[in-house]
């Protein structure tokens, strides 16, 4: 035991290699800066709940200027199947 | 920008012999220390700003480098079982299941096979049992400082390596056997 552990003092330190340092460059470069991304979330959840208000009372004044149009029209305008 | 770079340089050739070698250590293969070291630098770069100095920051990097060592070898190790257990449509119990793929440039030709041996063994061992011996035996650190770095008392440190030492012992005789 005592020389398999002896064995292991022998190992010896390794240089990394060169290329490294502009591989760890390359990598922090290329990702994404992370407010940017949760600027854009925002944005895009901003632009969908303005878009449900928007679609919502469209949908409820339509409803109510068909409704107004129909009890305010005189009986004459109905029109009836033959 | 550019001055950010520059400090960076600067520190990452402070650190970079400490942080690929520690990884080597652990994981034995040279390609997967470079991955590591790539992620424990990039870890770093974007944490540096936030570090409170409540530590040394060369023990702050020994411990993200082990962190993410053992993170790397778990991965790879259920990625490994995955895969050879999809494969054979069973789970084999030994062997299979070594994260480690031998190809540690620090060792000498002569010793190469116990060393890949004692790997082996080291693989099958806890995580702090792991780390003790690499720590003590194979980085050759100060009992203080590996307890610093465990975040540990150093009483606690010799017990955890007297400990590692008769498991790997037992392991190291399993494999002779087999």
């Amino acid at each position: 035991m005592k020389t398999s552990l002896e064995v292991l003092n022998k190992t010896q330190r390794v240089t990394p290699p060169d290329a490294l340092y502009n591989k760890i460059m390359e990598s922090i470069s290329d990702r994404a800066d992370i407010k940017l991304i949760y600027a854009s979330v925002i944005c895009i959840a901003l632009l969908i709940t303005i878009n449900l208000f928007s679609f919502r009372s469209y949908n409820d004044n339509e409803f109510s200027s068909n409704k107004k149009y129909y009890l305010d029209s005189p009986i004459n305008y109905l029109v009836y199947e033959y | 920008m550019i001055n950010e770079k520059v400090d960076f340089k600067n520190f990452y050739e402070k650190y970079k012999e400490l942080v690929f070698n520690l990884a080597l250590n652990y994981t034995a293969n040279k390609e997967d220390a470079e991955e590591i070291a790539q992620d424990v630098f990039e870890t770093v770069f974007k944490k540096l700003e936030f570090f409170r100095y409540e530590s040394k920051i060369e023990t702050w990097i020994y411990r993200i480098t082990i962190n993410k060592s053992l993170d790397y070898l778990r991965s790879k190790k259920r990625l490994k079982n995955k895969f050879l257990s999809n494969l054979l449509f069973f789970n084999n119990k030994d062997g299979i299941n070594e994260a480690v793929n031998f190809n540690h440039p620090g060792v000498e030709f002569e010793n190469k096979e116990s060393v890949q041996i004692i790997y082996k063994c080291l693989d099958k061992l806890p995580n702090n049992y792991k780390t003790v011996i690499v720590l003590l035996k194979i980085e050759g650190e100060p009992q203080k400082k590996v307890a610093e770095i465990m975040n540990i008392s150093e009483k606690a440190v010799e017990s955890l390596f007297f400990r590692a030492k008769l498991k790997l012992k037992d392991l190291l005789e399993n494999e002779k056997d087999i």
